[in-house]
């Protein structure tokens, strides 16, 4: 979707004074300095507020999941609200029903998205072109009726409460809601540095090139049906995990919270935030978690908030493919510009 | 026998109203090389609008062709203003997503434009059936077999006897080429997705009586319809009504015999068809096979 600039940092000139070397400080003396008031959070504002930014790390969390399979690979999956809930209702299931830990069913929740990613992917993903966004559309699609139909393990359409709940240690002297919180957290930083990482590293570069040309990255020897599949079984997983912390938040899974519209909110977010963008997943998950609040605000009666969407992805494909990272990028371009 | 000779006149029927739909993704797939993923949605909001023409009292036939004619105008004009921006042959990305917004857009404002309610839509076709010895043929299937044949000739004879087909074929094969020759890609591509969204809007206005008339409406059917488009190849019309009547038939089949899948389970049905043809034969019954030039 984007065409990727020489990311060699070494080649670039100064900008603004600052030399890349110096960018690259700044970069990661701003995202230390998220994280820092990422754990500062809790003491900052009220238990009802840091359950809704919470909410918005599990929506980043679902954001990155696409980043990664559609942004950096260019597949589009609308299967994500699948691999999510699989990751939820492993959790709900193991924990309640099973006596497992929550992190032991969280790691079998993200295993087994990943595993029926690739079994419903893999067909699609050897073939090139649209095959993919058709099977996962069906995915997408099947999975409340699969809940339903196992409602006897999954507590069908009216949901299944997890029990017990999830306790922080004692030591810590933390509330549930606080200890949900922290544990999204954490799981949102492991994943957002996974995928920075993955996306600066040799693997990252062939994922790009199949985007960018899949049949000039095949003739340099890119294993193009080795790389789809792992990339996408990497965000089914990622999507898994969400679904883990989204059970762990809510302590409830339903089928009505796991729809096709739920991967399509996520493409909205990634699409706000920017599709290549790593940081751009937590700008998506905050817009997903409180522009219908914004709405709301303004007047707008809620049944259009799916609409402002639609027209906001129209118009973003249309005029900034970049998201709000690529809006930063050109608003700091012509001040970097000598 | 009785009852597997009624399974497959209720698949076939049913398949009649996949193939439609199919056709109109077939009828895209031809003219822009994309899915069109809002393809259910713009039919089930045609839909609303033929329904709110009979509320409004018109009477049914015509409230049906009124809604036919405005979903061909209105396909073409979403193509033309939504769609042409960011249209681009090598890059098929920016046009789904255009279209998921379009899903999104549409599903939101069917139910904050009409109603969030369910509402019924009578059939255009006498009620009653034709007793062939036990099995029951509703005149409802007939018709719809009638229309189904009715448009699949005239696509068909469209595609190979017209210049306009051949225009069109021609633009898909070798866009450039086309061009060159004269052939204005533009308003074929306008033409194709205004045929497909009238396609649609005729295949709900059909399905209605069975489905009722709400948001969700057509959600199954479009995953059926791109379930008989792949199994029948996405450039291919005839494939899309064999493919249509075949997975209709199906999925009566299974539901009816396979008792763990029932009608619970009988979307999964679709999505294994897809699974396998792609497997199997990725191209369909009647597709050909992508070739791309470097």
């Amino acid at each position: 979707m984007t065409v990727v600039a020489d990311r060699d940092h070494a080649t670039e000139p100064a900008r603004a004074g600052l030399t890349p070397v110096q960018w690259h400080r700044v970069g990661w003396t701003a995202v230390l300095a998220a994280v820092a008031v990422g754990i500062a959070l809790p003491w900052m504002i009220s238990g009802y507020q840091l359950s809704q930014v919470a909410g918005a790390f599990y929506l980043a969390l679902g954001v990155l999941s696409m980043n990664l399979v559609t942004g950096l690979n260019g597949q589009i999956s609308l299967g994500q609200s699948a691999f999510v809930g699989i990751g939820a209702y492993s959790v709900a299931i193991l924990v309640t029903d099973h006596g497992w830990s929550y992190p032991a069913a969280m790691v079998a929740g993200a295993v087994l998205s990943a595993g029926a990613g690739v079994v419903v992917a893999l067909p699609a993903l050897r073939l090139r072109g649209l095959y993919v966004a058709l099977t996962t559309f069906g995915i997408g699609l099947v999975f409340p009726s699969l809940i339903q139909k196992f409602s006897d393990a999954t507590g069908g359409t009216a949901g299944k409460t997890i029990f017990p709940l999830y306790v922080p240690p004692d030591f810590l002297g933390l509330t549930t809601t606080e200890w949900g919180y922290f544990v999204t957290l954490v799981v949102l930083l492991v994943c957002l540095l996974f995928v920075q990482l993955l996306k600066s590293s040799n693997a990252g570069r062939m994922i790009q090139a199949i985007r960018d040309a899949d049949l000039v990255a095949e003739g340099f020897g890119v294993p193009l049906a080795r790389i789809k599949v792992a990339t996408f079984a990497a965000s089914a997983a990622i999507a898994g995990l969400a679904g883990g912390v989204f059970a762990i938040q809510r302590q409830f899974v339903s089928p009505g919270d796991l729809g096709l519209d739920t991967s399509i909110n996520f493409f909205v977010g990634m699409a706000i935030g920017g599709s290549v963008s790593v940081p751009g997943a937590v700008v998506g998950g905050l817009f997903l978690q409180f522009a219908p609040q914004l709405t709301r605000h303004l007047g707008i009666a809620p049944i259009y908030t799916p609409a402002i969407y639609g027209a906001l992805l129209i118009v973003i494909i249309r005029f900034a493919r970049g998201g709000a990272a690529g809006l930063v990028r050109s608003l700091i371009a012509p001040l970097t510009r000598r | 026998m009785e009852l597997f000779s009624q399974r497959l006149v209720d698949g076939l029927s049913s398949g009649c109203i996949y193939a439609a739909l199919a056709l109109a993704i077939v009828l895209v797939f031809r003219a822009t090389g994309t899915l069109n993923l809002a393809q259910g949605e713009m039919a089930m909001f045609s839909c609303f609008f033929i329904w709110k023409l009979t509320d409004l009292g018109w009477p049914l036939v015509l409230a049906i062709v009124a809604g036919v004619v405005v979903a061909f105008v209105a396909g073409a004009a979403i193509e033309r203003v939504i769609i042409r921006p960011v249209e681009d042959s090598h890059d098929h990305l920016p046009v789904i997503i255009v279209t998921l917004g379009l899903l999104l857009a549409l599903d939101s404002l069917a139910g904050g434009l009409f109603t969030v309610d369910i509402e019924t839509l009578g059939s255009p076709f006498p009620s009653g059936a034709w007793h062939l010895g036990t099995v029951r043929v509703p005149y409802s299937s007939i018709g719809l077999f009638a229309v189904i044949a009715a448009l699949s000739g005239l696509i068909w004879f469209v595609f190979q006897k017209t210049r306009f087909g051949l225009a069109m074929r021609a633009s898909v094969d070798n866009p450039e080429s086309a061009r060159l020759l004269g052939i204005r890609r533009s308003r074929i591509l306008m033409v194709g997705w205004g045929a497909a969204a009238a396609l649609g809007a005729l295949a709900a206005a059909l399905v209605a009586p069975q489905t009722y008339v709400y948001t969700g409406m057509l959600q199954g059917v479009l995953l059926y319809a791109f379930t008989a488009a792949t199994l029948g190849g996405f450039d291919s019309p005839a494939g899309a009504v064999l493919g249509g009547l075949l997975v209709g038939v199906l999925q009566a089949m299974v539901s009816g015999y396979v008792h763990f899948i029932g009608n619970d389970l009988s979307l999964m049905t679709a999505l294994v068809v897809i699974i396998v043809v792609l497997m199997l034969k990725p191209t369909g019954l009647f597709g050909r096979p992508d070739s791309r030039r470097l």
